[in-house]
């Protein structure tokens, strides 16, 4: 699930240079149905369809040396993974009604910025094992759903996940993340973690009110 | 009904005839002694407090301060009767439950118990600080003062009513409480801390390595250790319960030890090729305090001198175990007050200034530790663990994340200085 995420965010940040936004989901869409677990031969195939598709827009040199270096690398500086937005135009389009998608509070975005911002500072390694570890402890807390909701959030970094949840479900994710963090990065780093970016938004021109986060502290 | 009465009114009074023959300077430095000894509680308090997070220091002091006062009166109450009442069986008082006397020498005597009754409860709260509920914790320090302390204590110096202790008719040697007060403080502490687990992340899941979690003020640990240092001459010293010559030699032996203490720690840590920190060079000096207290009177100078040297790397010793087990002492309380207590126990035995060497004593030295685990330890356990199940002892993550001093008393250590503005802020 991690991979698949991971790719898909590579792909939509490599081509969001060059298309519009409604052509990128769409491409991320293809790269979605037809070419996701797949050997890696296939990003190839996809690359050239979309050369073929978008010639005239799309250096497609630059474009294949961005995506493998992305995809290499294991870069965290990655646009938030568009599947939400995707699902929502599935919808629309499929079932030809729109779902009253809510779009996330003020203070979800100032939460997501939190464990974003300290989420894509850790190591790889450290980030996994605090996945694993997060898991465990949010698969007893939530259900129907909520914890399919929260994995994705946690692997697409896209606030959009976090806005059908209360503010007390929040606290209780963010406290789930705290002791993992504790466990993993150690309970003296990870309260610097979090106080050092909670500092730097407060100290930003961040449009996020960082006292907005007190909510979930 | 008259018969229940008068034999309710015997176990509340009890006869009165011990203690009538002291003089008024024995009065004033007992109760100056007690009055150091309670000194030694804000001594605890700030080396607890400096040795947690900011975040939990308000915590700390609470529960150094509250179990001095809940101590107090639970001790008054029942552990004074079952320590010091007429112990006819050997085993515990029968007497002088919630006491009033007729000569004025024994309220001295009962001040001066009350605040060796608080020490020890005072020693789980450090080893258990950071994530134990203030409320379970409370109860903890009741039992201790109330009943596991007291018994035990009633086997060592018990019988001052009438009768004797069974330990003490063995020839077991303790003249302050290296192993009454320490020990059995530090073997609850032990049980609690086996109850209540470590704090969130001291050790690496996958490793198991322990991880160093910082005092955040050291000044406090300093002046905390200087605090108990002053209070320990109340402590020995005050344990004659008279004004008498021998008072200079305990005094000096405790210092003595107190400084070998802290040189035993340093020269263990520098043959290790360690760096000697600060919090290892206080906790060095008060197992120096801890280990002679048992002989300070019975001992020559410079067999003080060793017993503090020997504990100062016990401590050492102790805690890099204690790390190995994956238990979290805070304060490393246990190898400060239980192992130099054993270890000091032993050496009065040991060292004793007019049999040296003596094994048969040393034999008795040993069970009398012995023993003590076996009551303190096991007790504590249990009463621990039925603490956790009917109130809950360990705090939950959201607590230890935000901090015990605003989810347990809605007030914060340093409002205006917390550089760690991550928790919560407190609303009027």
């Amino acid at each position: 699930m991690e991979k698949r995420s991971y790719q898909r965010r590579a792909v939509y940040t490599v081509l969001k240079r060059w298309l519009d936004e409604a052509t990128v989901l769409e491409a991320v869409r293809v790269f979605d149905d037809f070419y996701q677990d797949r050997p890696s031969q296939a990003i190839h195939e996809y690359l050239t369809q979309i050369s073929e598709l978008y010639q005239d827009q799309v250096d497609i040199k630059t474009l294949r040396q961005s995506l493998l270096q992305v995809l290499l690398r294991n870069t965290q500086e990655l646009e938030p993974d568009p599947l939400p937005t995707i699902q929502r135009q599935q919808l629309s389009d499929d079932g030809g009604f729109r779902l009253n998608f809510m779009e996330p509070s003020e203070e979800q975005l100032a939460l997501h910025e939190l464990v974003s911002s300290i989420l894509r500072k850790i190591k790889p390694e450290q980030r996994t094992q605090m996945h694993t570890h997060i898991a465990g402890q949010l698969r007893q807390r939530f259900v129907n759903g909520n914890f399919d909701k929260l994995a994705q959030y946690l692997l697409s970094d896209n606030p959009q996940f976090l806005a059908s949840f209360s503010q007390e479900a929040l606290q209780d994710f963010f406290n789930a993340l705290y002791v993992a963090a504790c466990e993993v990065l150690g309970p003296v780093a990870a309260d610097q973690w979090f106080a050092g970016t909670l500092s730097r938004l407060q100290q930003s021109d961040s449009c996020i009110n960082p006292e907005a986060l007190y909510h979930f502290l | 009904m008259k018969k229940t009465i008068s034999l309710i009114s015997l176990l509340i009074s009890g006869p009165a005839f011990a203690g009538s023959d002291h003089t008024p300077v024995d009065t004033v430095w007992v109760v100056v002694a007690a009055i150091l000894v309670f000194f030694m509680q804000s001594g605890f308090a700030l080396l607890e407090n400096g040795l947690s997070r900011s975040k939990n220091a308000v915590n700390v002091v609470m529960k150094n301060y509250m179990d001095v006062c809940l101590g107090s009166i639970f001790f008054w109450a029942l552990g004074f009767g079952l320590m010091f009442g007429i112990n006819e069986t050997g085993f515990f008082g029968s007497s002088h439950f919630m006491p009033s006397f007729d000569q004025e020498w024994d309220y001295t005597f009962l001040l001066f118990q009350t605040m060796f009754a608080a020490t020890a409860a005072t020693i789980a709260s450090g080893a258990m600080a950071e994530r134990t509920r203030y409320a379970g914790y409370l109860v903890g320090a009741i039992v201790i003062t109330a009943g596991i302390y007291p018994v035990f204590g009633s086997w060592v110096w018990g019988g001052y009513f009438g009768g004797a202790g069974w330990l003490s008719e063995l020839g077991f040697i303790d003249f302050a409480g290296s192993t009454v007060v320490h020990s059995i403080g530090a073997w609850c502490a032990l049980a609690g801390i086996m109850v209540v687990g470590p704090r969130l992340g001291r050790f690496d899941p996958t490793t198991g390595e322990a991880r160093a979690i910082p005092g955040h003020n050291l000044n406090n640990v300093a002046l905390g250790g200087f605090i108990l240092w002053i209070g320990w001459f109340g402590f020995n010293a005050g344990s004659t319960l008279q004004g008498d010559g021998s008072l200079g030699k305990i005094a000096l032996n405790t210092h003595l030890a107190a400084c070998a203490g802290a040189v035993g720690t340093f020269i263990c840590q520098t043959l290790m090729g360690r760096p000697v920190l600060l919090t290892h060079t206080i906790n060095g000096s008060i197992a120096g305090l801890v280990s002679i207290t048992a002989g300070c009177a019975t001992m020559d100078v410079g067999f003080a001198m060793i017993t503090g040297l020997v504990a100062g790397a016990i401590v050492i010793a102790g805690s890099y175990i204690l790390e190995k087990l994956l238990l979290d002492d805070v304060v490393d309380a246990i190898p400060v007050h239980g192992l130099s207590g054993v270890w000091g126990t032993i050496a009065a035995g040991l060292f004793y200034e007019a049999d040296l060497f003596n094994w048969h004593q040393v034999f008795v030295q040993a069970l009398g530790c012995t023993i003590a685990f076996l009551w303190a330890f096991p007790l504590a356990y249990l009463m621990y663990w039925l603490i956790d199940k009917i109130f809950g002892l360990r705090a939950s993550p959201l607590s230890q994340q935000r901090g015990m001093d605003y989810t347990e008393h809605y007030e914060r250590g340093y409002p205006e200085f917390d550089r760690l503005n991550l928790h919560k802020p407190i609303s009027n």
